[in-house]
């Protein structure tokens, strides 16, 4: 209860008086201590107004509350009008007593002013009199503010109880619903006040309910647990039932209830809270239409689904018919190479042969005609068959290492005499510091340069054609360098403008030309091989004065050295004699080349300083008048001199027949530095001894001719790869044409013949070989059949088709040794047999422990784990293959046998994988007798295994 | 080079094993969950294979299936292309259909025939740029 009071008077005695009044146990009068003073206050004294409202304010902010002030109303300051105003502004529930010394007129004033509660203490007052006021007003005070409080409790109740999610009911101890809650309501489809009439036995059925109510009115014993429970402890929570509502139904929830009682003890009320059990039906609703939506989507979903598997499937179908297609369309493409070329071939060979014949000059016309016909249609058909192979990627660079010197003489006499037939001058002038050993792809090269060349020659007129080979870098000590080949003409040239689209396909610069002829895909193929070679083309032309291509390619070579040289140059002086610029510049380089010194090149008609020639080149283009003098002069010095007189390639040198006495050598121009040296060497007994030691010591280390006729490029690396561990003179051809060309030509001890080769096949090479009546061939030449058909049957028929042998692909080193061994090194053939005795044992054996560190590249320790691997696991498997027979499951049977054949080939288990392969073989054919009748063998075999590891360990 | 290698066949595991090691952590698996469950585990450590090698036949799920269900994954974690892990498939069914289809179709790098020798692992490796030269 509060009681606390404040009183304000400026006489301090007054004050004093107050103290005693309300607090003091002592008698402040002895006379006037007669008053009962049942409760202490607590008062607060001020002096003035100012600070009586100080106090007030102060406490009112930390919720202390005065329930009384006695104000005085006469004060210096405040008086007490306003000091009541001012703490009632404050805190208005405040009893105001007005203590005044005289009947005052403005009792009315001060009413008005202070409204309510203002009591009036007139001066001097009885003590008792005013305690017992003091009193009244503190209680009253706290009636007031019960009041007060509960109002404010109850407004807060009615909007936790109405808006609360749950039903709740208030019931009386017989049962009657007093009170409800909306959601009550709403629970049980009553509306307004209809619930609150309603006995809650009617709604909510059960014995607890009915034991529960007995229990509360009629306070009678009762047994139910759960109610004794709740009367117990005063609550219950958790409880299952069911309420009725308005329309009879069900309705399940979860109850709980909570006891009221009075100040007394005693039970007054029972709260009862109820939350539907039932889900949501807006959420319900809800649930229904995601859940139908879901099905929806779903099903679009799956519908996506089935058209994008089907789509995929045709996109799968798609791509495998395209792939299909590619293939195809390459096939067709290597077809077309074989069946288009194999007739013109016999066009050409037929032409060449009927050339022979006796014909009239008409015939003769005509033949020559054919012949040349056939000829540009073959190269048509070769730069259309390149152009698409470069197009689909098929073309591929084979590298091999060749002398570039040799290489260019190979094949520029072709083309020079096609320029000296148009009365042009070809030369080639290959500079010393270029390397003779260089690594490339020398066909494509070929390819290249020729189509350059035949350009150059087509397109000039009068003039000359030269090709120039050098070394941009001079450079020695390196691996790579780049080559520059220079076709240079004095013909039509190229407009600026054209120069660009040059290299396009289909495309030829000089449209309005007459002579133009061919695909016009030939500089498109050399601009697409020379990108392949990772090199680059460029051409520097002018119109009306000739043109310039250059071509830049990358080689590695083995650094140039002059040891390898056969030509040993001593005593040698020369002398060249030549009007042709070009030609000097060859001879210039070609000696420098064989480090000939001391060598006189001129110009044909200048005087000659200093003899003792040894060696003269004259050209024959030189006034053969002029000649004359100079020989005799020159003989007259050295009787001995070596003339060789330099002709054009092709041209009958019988017209020269004036020189032919006078000279003891003939070189053909364009000059090729080999030939160069042959002409010199022949007089010159150092030279030509120190040429056959050094070749005879290359035939005794290359004593044997081995010919591999393989199409495949990738088997002939593997072959040649092979051979060169015996360091013999490998020559590889890809056709079966090429194999009776090269042995014509060259002595060849034996051949590797693949059986499928374009043009002509093994057999028929064979056959061609054995049945040579003109002897044209050497007959007792082995045949050895690389063959990727390991069925049997067709090594019989190698035989009978006249071979000797036969490998079958991929050929392994081991059959390579073993042929070699048979056929070429025949002293080691005792050896040999002995080893083939091995190898029948070999393969007999379990397990290769020497194969498997081979292939896997480990030591003996992983072999070791393996085999224990291999073991543990193949208990299992022959389990798997034991349940599988006695279930007669054919595919579980195949399984595990694949299993089995997989893990015995990674031990060089070689019989067991034998005979699972046979096994997965029978299954696979649905052969369920044969694959059992196999596994005992299986298992024997696996037996053995066991037996032989043991043994070895 | 992190790789793994699922086969249900012991042997050719351990033969994988043993020459993928040489280049770095190589992780086995026997069956195609296995092998789902250690590549999430080495997505979720942030250390993913590099290179993994899968029988294409195996009993419960093939290495097709498998080899989906790993693009799947990264498809899902969104892994650019270059980071994907290289797989090869080794098989002994020189199918070229087959091989075809789970080249074009299902994103396998290489593949690989049986019986694995150290040769052909290696050549595969550097076509994949897995290792140098």
């Amino acid at each position: 209860m509060n009681k606390n009071i404040i009183a304000i008077d400026d006489d301090q005695n007054i004050l004093d008086l107050f103290r005693f009044i309300f607090i003091d146990d002592s008698n402040f009068y002895e006379e006037d201590t007669s008053f009962y003073k049942g409760e202490k206050f607590n008062l607060y004294l001020a002096q003035e107004g100012k600070k009586a409202f100080n106090e007030v304010k102060e406490s009112f902010d930390n919720e202390k509350y005065y329930t009384t002030a006695f104000v005085d109303m006469r004060m210096p300051g405040w008086d007490g009008l306003k000091t009541a105003k001012k703490i009632r502004k404050i805190d208005d529930r405040i009893y105001i007593v007005i203590v005044t010394g005289y009947e005052s007129s403005s009792i009315d004033t001060i009413q008005k002013e202070l409204e309510h509660d203002v009591f009036f203490v007139k001066k001097p007052f009885n003590q008792a009199a005013l305690y017992q006021m003091g009193r009244n007003l503190k209680n009253s005070w706290n009636r007031d503010e019960k009041l007060r409080r509960t109002t404010i409790s109850r407004d807060y109740f009615d909007n936790v109880f109405q808006t609360i999610h749950d039903s709740l009911f208030v019931i009386d101890t017989k049962g009657k619903i007093e009170m409800t809650n909306q959601s009550a309501e709403e629970l049980l489809g009553y509306e307004g006040d209809k619930l609150n009439k309603l006995n809650f036995l009617s709604i909510a059925e059960g014995p607890f309910f009915t034991s529960l109510f007995e229990a509360l009115s009629e306070g009678a014993e009762i047994e139910d647990e759960t109610v004794n429970i709740l009367l117990d402890s005063g609550y219950i929570s958790d409880l299952k039932t069911h309420f009725t509502n308005s329309e009879g139904e069900q309705i399940p929830v979860d109850f709980s209830c909570t006891l009221m009682r009075n100040e007394e003890g005693e039970i007054v009320n029972l709260i009862a809270q109820a939350s539907d059990l039932r889900p949501d039906l807006k959420q319900q609703k809800q649930l229904k239409q995601i859940r139908e939506e879901r099905d929806k989507s779903y099903k679009e979903l799956q519908q996506a689904n089935q058209k994008l598997k089907e789509t995929i499937e045709r996109a799968n179908r798609l791509a495998l018919k395209a792939e299909k297609a590619s293939i195809a369309k390459s096939r067709f493409l290597a077809n077309m190479s074989h069946e288009i070329r194999t007739p013109m071939n016999g066009v050409l060979g037929m032409t060449n042969l009927l050339e022979k014949t006796e014909l009239n000059k008409k015939q003769q016309n005509y033949i020559g005609t054919i012949k040349n016909s056939a000829e540009s249609l073959l190269n048509i058909i070769n730069e259309i068959l390149d152009y698409s192979k470069i197009e689909s990627n098929q073309m591929e660079l084979d590298v091999s290492e060749f002398n570039i010197r040799s290489f260019l003489s190979d094949f520029l006499d072709s083309l020079a005499i096609k320029a000296f037939g148009k009365g042009l001058n070809f030369n080639c002038i290959i500079y010393s510091d270029v390397p003779s050993i260089v690594r490339a792809d020398k066909q494509r090269l070929r390819q290249v340069l020729t189509n350059l060349i035949n350009n150059a020659i087509k397109f000039t007129k009068n003039g000359f054609v030269l090709v120039e080979v050098e070394k941009p870098d001079k450079k020695e000590d390196q691996e790579q360098t780049y080559l520059d080949f220079s076709v240079i003409d004095t013909g039509i040239g190229i407009a600026k403008e054209k120069q660009s689209e040059l290299f396009n396909a289909f495309s030829q610069a000089n449209k309005k030309e007459e002579n133009r002829s061919g695909t016009g895909l030939g500089l498109a193929i050399s601009k697409n091989l020379i990108d392949m070679m990772e090199g680059s083309i460029s051409v520097d032309s002018e119109l009306g004065k000739g043109s310039k291509f250059k071509v830049t390619i990358p080689f590695s070579y083995t650094k140039f050295d002059k040891k390898n040289l056969s030509f040993t140059p001593a005593g040698k002086k020369i002398l060249v004699l030549t009007k042709n610029k070009h030609l000097r510049k060859t001879f210039q380089e070609y000696l420098a080349y064989f480090g000939i010194e001391n060598s006189i090149i001129k110009e044909f008609g200048n005087m000659i300083e200093g003899k003792q020639i040894t060696d003269l080149f004259i050209d024959s283009e030189n006034d053969s008048a002029n000649i004359k003098p100079i020989i005799e002069e020159l003989e007259q010095d050295n009787k001995s001199i070596n003339k060789i007189l330099l002709s054009k390639v092709g041209s009958a040198v019988s017209n020269n027949v004036k020189f032919d006495s006078k000279f003891d050598k003939i070189l053909t121009k364009p000059i090729k530095s080999d030939a160069l040296i042959e002409k010199l060497e022949t007089r010159s007994k150092i030279s030509k001894e120190s040429s056959k030691e050094t070749q005879t010591k290359i035939k005794d280390q290359k004593g044997i001719n081995i010919l591999v006729a393989e199409d495949d490029k990738i088997n002939q690396k593997v072959i040649t790869h092979m051979l060169d561990e015996y360091n013999m003179n490998v020559t590889v051809v890809d056709n079966g044409l090429g194999v009776l060309e090269e042995i014509k030509s060259e002595n060849y001890s034996l051949i590797f013949m693949d059986i499928r080769m374009p043009e002509m096949d093994g057999f028929e090479v064979t056959e061609k070989i054995r049945s040579d009546e003109s002897s044209e061939y050497s007959s007792d030449i082995i045949i050895v059949a690389l063959t990727a058909h390991a069925m049997d049957g067709y090594e019989e028929k190698c035989l009978a088709a006249g071979m000797d042998d036969y490998i079958s692909k991929p050929v392994s080193l081991e059959d390579l040794k073993k042929v070699l061994n048979k056929y070429i090194f025949t002293e080691s053939k005792i050896e040999q047999d002995k080893q083939n005795e091995e190898e029948t044992q070999k393969s007999e054996i379990p397990v290769d422990f020497e194969a498997i560190k081979q292939r896997v590249g480990g030591g003996e320790e992983l072999v070791n784990q393996l085999i224990n691997a291999y073991l543990d696991q193949s208990e299992e498997l022959i389990d798997n293959l034991t349940q599988a027979a006695k279930n007669e499951n054919i595919e579980k049977i195949t399984d595990v046998a694949h299993t089995l054949k997989g893990a015995s080939a990674n031990i060089e288990a070689r019989p067991l994988k034998e005979i699972s392969k046979k096994i997965e073989e029978k299954g696979k054919d649905k052969k369920l007798e044969d694959a059992l009748g196999l596994i005992p063998e299986l298992r024997n075999k696996l037996d053995k295994l066991r037996e032989y590891i043991g043994k070895q360990a | 080079m992190k790789s793994l290698v699922v086969d249900d066949e012991i042997t050719t595991r351990m033969l994988l094993d043993r020459m993928l090691s040489e280049y770095g952590q190589c992780d086995t698996a026997s069956n195609g969950k296995e092998a789902v469950e250690a590549f999430l585990l080495a997505v979720k450590e942030g250390k993913p294979y590099d290179l993994i090698c899968l029988d294409i036949k195996m009993p419960e799920s093939t290495g097709d299936e498998v080899l989906e269900e790993i693009r799947k994954i990264e498809e899902n974690i969104g892994v650019s292309e270059q980071n994907k892990a290289k797989i090869i498939m080794a098989t002994s069914v020189n199918d070229e259909e087959m091989v075809l289809n789970t080249v074009v179709n299902l994103g396998c790098n290489s593949y690989i025939l049986k019986p694995i020798t150290k040769n052909k692992v290696v050549k595969n490796l550097k076509e994949l740029d897995l290792i140098q030269e």
